[in-house]
C-alpha cells in the first residue's frame, strides 16, 4: 500500500484550472521530488495533499485511509507533517517552545489548562533531541522571530521530526537561503531518517536530483514525466520545458549601437523578511536595448523586477535611471521617474473595464490609445469589457499596453509568457521585437529561453541571487550549453 | 525572592488591607475596580493572548448582571448562587454565538461580537417581564458590609487573575497565543485553532458575567446600561490602556481608567464618552502598547528586570 | 385602512433607506479604497445635521445648509484622514480603534455645542405640506427625500465611472499594481475619504426634518450603516443601495408588526449575514 495516493485530482479556481487530473503514487520510505516551471501547480497539489485546499475532483490518501475533504489538522494527526515556503514558525515563542508545541498532539497533553509548559519534561526531552539533530540546540532558548532565515528553516525541520510523521511534505526548503545556508540545510534534509516518505519541492535541481529517488514534473496542472532523477534529466519533453526547443532563432533584427546608459544597478541586495533572495546584483540596461534576465525559478527575476518597481524594498545597493537615483523612491515616485511594469500573473484590475485600465493614468508621448489599438486590435474590440474576463492571453496585451500608455523609459516585463500557449508565446514574441524596433527599452524577466533569446540583445543569467552569466543573446543562441548548468535540468 | 514577586506581593497587602484605610466613596472606587479588572484581565485574554479583539463584552457584562438581579429577586439575594447564576449564563452566551461569530476574522469579527453584543440588548429592552425593560430591575440587598463584599471582589479578581496565570502559562494557554501568530501553522501541527478560540471565549464569558453580577450587586440595580455597548469599548480601553498580554495590564487600566473617569465625573458630569474616546485616541497614537509597556521600559533604564516581556 | 397604511409606512421606509444609503455608501467606499472601517461614520452624519440645523437657523436658509454642511463633512474628512489616520497606516485595527475614540469624542463635543435635548430642523415652505400620492396624504418632503436618494445613487454610480472613480476602483482592487501604474494612490485615499464624510454630512443635515437631532444619533445611525453594508457588501454602492433599502424596509416594517422586536429583527439579520455570508449579499469579499 502506498504511503500517499493521489488520484486524478483536479483543481480549479473560477476559471484557472490548477491542477488538471494529476495522480501520483509514493511508496513508505520513498524520496519524491516535485519539479516544474513557475505556475506548474506543485503549491497547489501540496495544499490539497495537506487539507488547506480542497480538490475540485479526485481523492488523496494517506497509507490507505481516504482524506480528502478532512481539515488540515485532522491529516496533521494521521501523520502528514510539512513546511512551508516561507518560513512558518511562531515568532514570539522561544526555538525550545516551538518544537515542544508541535509535539503536543503526538505527545499528549495539549487540552492541560495548568501546568506550564515547561514543566513537561517528556516533550521538553524530546524537542531538545530533535533540535539537536538539526544543529539548533544552542539557540533553544531564543525566540524564534529572531532567528535567520536558514536557523529558521532548521527550526522547522526540528518541528517536523519531533513529529515523527509517516509523510513529510518540504515546501522549497532551499529557497532564500546564502550558498553556506544551503549547504548547511542540504546537509540535514539528506541526513533524514531513510525509513522516512519524503516529497520535496524545489527548484535547486542539482539539489533535487541528488536527494530523490524519484522525480515528477509538473507542467501547467499536469504530470509531464515521472521517474528516475537520470530519466526524467533526459527526457525530451522535460528538457524542452526548461530549456526550450532549441530550435534556429528567426533571423533577427539588424542591431543597433546600443544608447546610454539608461538603467545603472550595483550590487543590489534584497528578499523578503529574513529571506534574502538577490544577494549582490549589477547589471545595465542601455537606451533603445532589450535586456533579458534569465534563470530558474527561486532564483531571484521577480524579485529584482519587484525591487526596481518598490514592491520589496533594497537592503543595500544603487539604483539609478537615466541618472536619478531611485533608491528610496517610492512605488509611485519611480512610476513617475520612468519606471512601468508589467508584472507577472498580469494582474488586472478587477472592477475595471479594458478601456478604463488603458485610460487610468497615461503620460503624454509616442504611444497613445489610437497606437495601442493598432497594435492590439483584440483590445478594441474588447474595450468595454471587464479585464478579468479577458483571456489569458488578452489579458497579457492589456498588461503591456497600460504599461506602454505610461510612456516609459524603462518598461519592465516580468515572465509574460507564463501561462500562454505557444501560438500566444509567438505572439508575445513579435509584440516585444517591434516594441524594440520603436525604440523601447525593455528589461524581461523570463523563464522561456526561445522567447529571450529571440528578442534580446543582451542576457544576464540569475542564480541563487547573484548574475553568473552575461553575453550577448546571439552569443548564448549560438552556444546554448553555456546556459545548460543554469537553467538546465 | 524576584523582585517582580515581591513587588506584587506588597499591591496585593496593600490592595487587602483596604478597607483599614479606605471608606465611603474610596471604598466604593476600590470596589469599581476590582470588579472591572476581574473582565478586563479575561478580555486581556481574548485581544491580547487569542489576537480575538471583541466588543461584544458588554453583552456577557449585562447578562451576568441580569442573571445576578433576576436570581436574587426569585431565590434571595445568595452571593454565591447569583455569582454561579451570572457564570452560567454568560457562559452559555458566549458558547452559542461563538460558533458563529468565528468565522468571520479581523474586523468583521469586530462587527459580529457587536451585532450579538445589541441583539442582547435589544432582547433585553423588549423583554419587559424579564428585565423590566428600560426601568431595570432594583437588585435585593445583600447580607454582607460594604468592606466585606469589597475582599470578595478582590478575592474574585485574585482567583482569576491565578487561574488565568495558570492558563496563559499551560499549553492551552500557549496554543492560543500561537493561533494568534500563527493559525496555519497551529492548524498545520494538528492543533484545532477553532476549539482552543472557543474554549477561551466561553471561558472570557463568563468571568466576564462574574464582574457583572458583582457590578450588580454593587450598584444594586441593573439597566439596559449594562447591556450598552460603549461598555464593550470601556473594556477594551483598560486593556489596551494598562497593555495588552500582560494579564496585569487589565488590572492597572481599570486602576488608572476608573480613577480617572471618578476625577472627571467629580468635575462634570457630562464628559464621561469624551474622556473615553480621547484616551483610546492617545493610546493608539502614542502607546499602542499600553503603561505598562512604559512601566517595564523605566525598569529596564533604571536597571532592573532582566526576563522577557 | 391597512392598505394605507402599508403604504405610509413603505414610503416612510424609503426616504430613511435613502439616508442610509447615503451614510452605508461612504463606509463602503472608505472602507474599499482605504481598507479602513470608520466607525466615526455616524457621527460625521450626526455632525452634518447639526450644522446643517444650525446654519438655517442663522441664515434662515434651508438650501444653504444642504450646502455648507457636506463641503464642511469634506473638509473635516480631509483633516482626520492626514492628521490622524494616515500616521496609522497598515495598522488597520489601530485605525478602527481611532475611528471609536473618535466617534466617542465627537459624541460629547457635539453635546456640549448644541445640548441634549432633541433638534428639529423644519423642512424649507417650498416643500413642507403634504401631498396626495399612492392613495395618502403624504409629507412633500419625505417624496423630496427619496427622489434625491435615487438622484444622489445614479450621480455616484456615474461618478464612479468617470476618470477619479476608476482610480479609485483601482487602489480598491490592488493599490500597489495601481502606484506602479502611476496612480497616486495617498491623494485618492484622501479624497475618498472627504467624498464620503461630504455624502455621510450631507445626508445629516437633509435627513433633518425627518430624523430629529439628538445625542445618540450618531451611534444609531452606525449602526444602521454597519448592518446595511453587512448585508449588501462592502466595496459595492448598488450593494449599499438595496441593502439600506431591505434594511430600512425590515426596520419599518418591523417595527409595525413586531413592535416588540423591531430592533431584534435587525441585529439578527445583521449577525446572521455576517456568519454565514461575510461578503453581503451582493459583495465582493472585503
Amino acid at each position: 500500500m502506498p504511503e500517499l495516493q493521489v488520484e486524478s485530482v483536479t483543481k480549479r479556481f473560477g476559471g484557472v484550472v490548477a491542477l488538471d487530473g494529476v495522480s501520483l503514487s509514493i511508496e513508505r520510505a520513498e524520496r519524491r521530488a516535485l519539479i516544474g516551471p513557475n505556475g506548474a501547480g506543485k503549491s497547489t497539489l501540496f495544499n490539497v495533499i495537506s487539507g488547506e485546499l480542497r480538490p475540485t475532483m479526485g481523492d488523496v490518501d494517506l497509507a490507505g485511509v481516504r482524506t480528502t475533504g478532512m481539515s488540515p489538522e485532522r491529516i496533521a494527526r494521521l501523520g502528514l507533517s510539512r513546511t512551508f515556503q516561507t518560513s512558518s514558525l511562531f515568532p514570539e515563542a522561544t526555538v525550545l517552545e516551538n518544537v515542544v508545541l508541535a509535539l503536543l498532539p503526538g505527545e499528549g497533553h495539549r487540552w492541560n489548562c495548568v501546568t506550564p509548559l515547561e514543566r513537561f519534561a517528556h516533550h521538553e526531552q524530546l524537542a531538545r533531541e530533535a533540535l539537536n539533530a538539526v544543529g539548533l540546540l544552542a539557540r533553544a532558548g531564543s525566540l524564534a522571530g529572531s532567528l535567520s532565515h536558514g536557523e529558521s528553516r532548521q527550526l522547522e525541520l526540528a518541528s517536523a521530526l519531533a513529529q515523527r510523521p509517516h509523510l513529510l511534505l518540504l515546501d522549497e526548503p532551499l529557497a532564500g537561503l546564502a550558498k553556506s545556508e544551503r549547504d548547511r540545510i542540504g546537509a540535514l534534509l539528506r541526513g533524514l531518517p531513510r525509513d522516512l516518505t519524503i516529497l520535496l519541492i524545489e527548484h535547486d535541481l542539482e539539489f533535487a536530483q541528488a536527494f530523490a529517488d524519484r522525480m515528477t514534473v509538473l507542467h501547467n496542472g499536469r504530470v509531464l514525466a515521472e521517474g528516475p532523477p537520470d530519466d526524467v534529466r533526459n527526457n525530451p519533453a522535460v528538457i524542452e520545458v526548461y530549456m526550450g526547443s532549441g530550435a534556429a532563432v528567426a533571423a533577427r533584427r539588424p542591431e543597433r549601437a546600443p544608447g546610454p546608459v539608461l538603467l545603472e544597478v550595483r550590487g543590489l541586495r534584497a528578499g523578503y523578511g529574513e529571506a534574502l533572495v538577490l544577494e549582490d546584483v549589477s547589471i545595465d540596461v542601455r537606451k533603445g536595448e532589450v535586456v533579458a534576465i534569465l534563470g530558474r525559478n527561486g532564483m531571484g527575476k521577480t524579485t529584482l523586477l519587484h525591487a526596481l518597481m518598490n514592491f520589496v524594498p533594497l537592503s543595500a545597493g544603487k539604483v539609478r535611471l537615466d541618472g536619478r537615483d531611485l533608491a528610496r523612491a517610492s512605488t509611485l515616485a519611480r512610476a513617475r521617474a520612468g519606471l512601468a511594469l508589467v508584472p507577472q500573473g498580469r494582474h488586472m484590475l478587477a472592477g475595471l473595464s479594458v478601456a478604463e485600465e488603458l485610460d487610468l493614468s497615461p503620460r503624454p508621448g509616442p504611444w497613445t490609445r489610437e497606437r495601442i489599438f493598432n497594435l492590439f486590435p483584440r483590445l478594441r474590440e474588447r474595450a468595454g469589457q471587464s479585464s478579468v474576463n479577458l483571456s489569458g492571453g488578452e489579458q497579457q496585451m492589456l498588461a503591456i499596453a497600460r504599461a506602454m500608455l505610461r510612456n516609459p523609459t524603462l518598461l519592465l516585463m516580468d515572465e509574460p509568457s507564463e501561462g500562454l500557449s505557444p501560438a500566444l508565446v509567438r505572439s508575445l514574441e513579435s509584440t516585444i521585437a517591434s516594441l524594440r524596433d520603436d525604440g523601447e527599452t525593455v528589461l524581461l524577466a523570463e523563464q522561456n529561453i526561445d522567447l529571450a533569446l529571440a528578442v534580446a540583445d543582451r542576457v544576464y543569467v540569475l542564480e541563487h541571487g547573484r548574475v553568473v552569466e552575461h553575453d550577448t543573446a546571439r552569443a548564448f543562441a549560438a552556444q546554448r550549453s553555456r546556459l545548460e548548468k543554469s537553467l538546465g535540468v | 525572592m524576584r523582585p517582580r514577586t515581591i513587588l506584587l506581593g506588597c499591591i496585593a497587602l496593600v490592595a487587602a488591607l483596604a478597607p483599614l484605610y479606605l471608606h465611603g466613596y474610596a471604598l466604593y472606587l476600590a470596589t469599581e475596580v476590582a470588579l472591572y479588572a476581574i473582565a478586563a484581565a479575561a478580555l486581556d485574554l481574548l485581544v491580547g493572548y487569542a489576537g480575538l479583539v471583541s466588543l461584544g463584552q458588554a453583552a456577557y457584562f449585562g447578562i451576568g448582571a441580569y442573571a445576578a438581579a433576576i436570581v436574587a429577586a426569585h431565590f434571595g439575594a445568595d452571593l454565591w448562587l447569583t455569582l454561579a447564576a451570572g457564570f452560567v449564563c454568560a457562559a452559555i452566551f458566549a458558547a452559542v454565538t461563538a460558533p458563529l461569530t468565528l468565522r468571520s476574522h479581523g474586523i468583521f469579527f469586530l462587527m459580529v461580537t457587536l451585532a450579538f453584543s445589541q441583539l442582547a440588548y435589544a432582547t433585553a429592552d423588549k423583554w419587559h417581564s424579564l428585565t423590566g425593560g428600560s426601568d431595570g430591575l432594583v437588585v435585593p440587598k445583600l447580607a454582607i458590609s460594604d468592606p466585606a463584599f469589597y475582599l470578595v471582589a478582590l478575592g474574585i479578581l485574585a482567583a482569576v487573575m491565578l487561574a488565568l496565570g495558570l492558563l496563559v502559562r499551560s499549553p492551552f494557554g500557549r496554543v492560543l497565543a500561537a493561533t494568534r501568530q500563527n493559525e496555519t501553522r497551529v492548524r498545520a501541527l494538528g492543533l484545532s485553532a477553532f476549539w482552543y478560540k472557543y474554549w477561551a471565549i466561553v471561558l472570557v464569558g463568563g468571568i466576564t458575567g462574574l464582574a457583572g453580577v458583582l457590578h450588580a450587586h454593587h450598584r444594586a440595580f441593573v439597566s439596559l446600561a449594562d447591556l450598552h455597548w460603549t461598555n464593550s469599548v470601556t473594556l477594551l480601553v483598560m486593556v489596551l490602556l494598562g497593555g495588552r498580554q500582560t494579564l496585569w495590564g487589565g488590572v492597572v487600566g481599570a486602576a488608572v481608567f476608573t480613577l480617572l473617569e471618578a476625577w472627571i465625573s467629580s468635575k462634570t458630569d457630562q464628559w464621561e464618552m469624551f474622556v473615553i474616546g480621547a484616551v483610546l485616541i492617545a493610546i493608539v497614537l502614542f502607546t499602542p502598547r499600553g503603561l505598562t509597556s512604559l512601566f517595564a521600559s523605566f525598569r529596564t533604564m533604571v536597571g532592573g528586570g532582566g526576563e522577557h516581556a | 385602512m391597512p392598505l394605507q397604511l402599508y403604504t405610509i409606512e413603505g414610503l416612510n421606509s424609503l426616504a430613511f433607506a435613502m439616508l442610509l444609503f447615503l451614510l452605508a455608501s461612504g463606509f463602503s467606499l472608505i472602507f474599499g479604497v482605504g481598507r479602513i472601517a470608520n466607525l466615526a461614520h455616524g457621527s460625521m452624519y450626526m455632525l452634518g445635521g447639526y450644522l446643517g440645523f444650525s446654519v438655517a437657523q442663522h441664515s434662515g436658509s434651508f438650501w444653504l445648509a444642504l450646502l455648507v454642511a457636506p463641503v464642511a463633512g469634506a473638509l473635516f474628512g480631509i483633516v482626520v484622514e492626514r492628521l490622524l489616520l494616515r500616521r496609522l497606516y497598515g495598522r488597520e485595527l489601530d485605525q478602527v480603534l481611532l475611528t471609536v475614540g473618535l466617534a466617542f469624542v465627537l459624541a460629547d463635543v457635539t453635546r456640549w455645542i448644541w445640548g441634549a435635548d432633541i433638534r428639529a430642523l423644519p423642512a424649507p415652505p417650498a416643500l413642507s405640506g403634504l401631498v396626495s400620492v399612492l392613495g395618502v396624504l403624504y409629507p412633500k418632503y419625505h417624496l423630496f427625500i427619496i427622489a434625491l436618494g435615487v438622484v444622489l445613487f445614479v450621480v455616484v454610480l456615474l461618478a464612479m465611472r468617470t476618470p477619479w472613480g476608476a482610480k479609485m476602483r483601482a487602489v480598491t482592487s490592488d493599490p500597489r499594481i495601481a502606484a506602479s501604474l502611476g496612480v497616486p494612490t495617498g491623494t485618492v485615499n484622501a479624497l475618498t475619504f472627504a467624498a464620503a464624510t461630504a455624502l455621510a454630512a450631507f445626508g445629516g443635515a437633509a435627513g433633518a426634518p425627518i430624523v430629529a437631532l439628538a445625542p445618540g444619533l450618531d451611534l444609531t445611525m452606525m449602526l444602521l450603516a454597519l448592518i446595511v453594508v453587512v448585508v449588501g457588501g462592502l466595496g459595492s454602492i448598488t450593494g449599499a443601495f438595496v441593502g439600506a433599502i431591505i434594511v430600512a424596509l425590515v426596520d419599518g416594517f418591523g417595527r409595525l408588526f413586531f413592535p416588540e422586536s423591531a430592533s431584534f429583527l435587525i441585529f439578527a439579520l445583521m449577525a446572521l449575514v455576517l456568519s454565514f455570508r461575510p461578503q453581503g449579499l451582493l459583495g465582493r469579499a472585503g
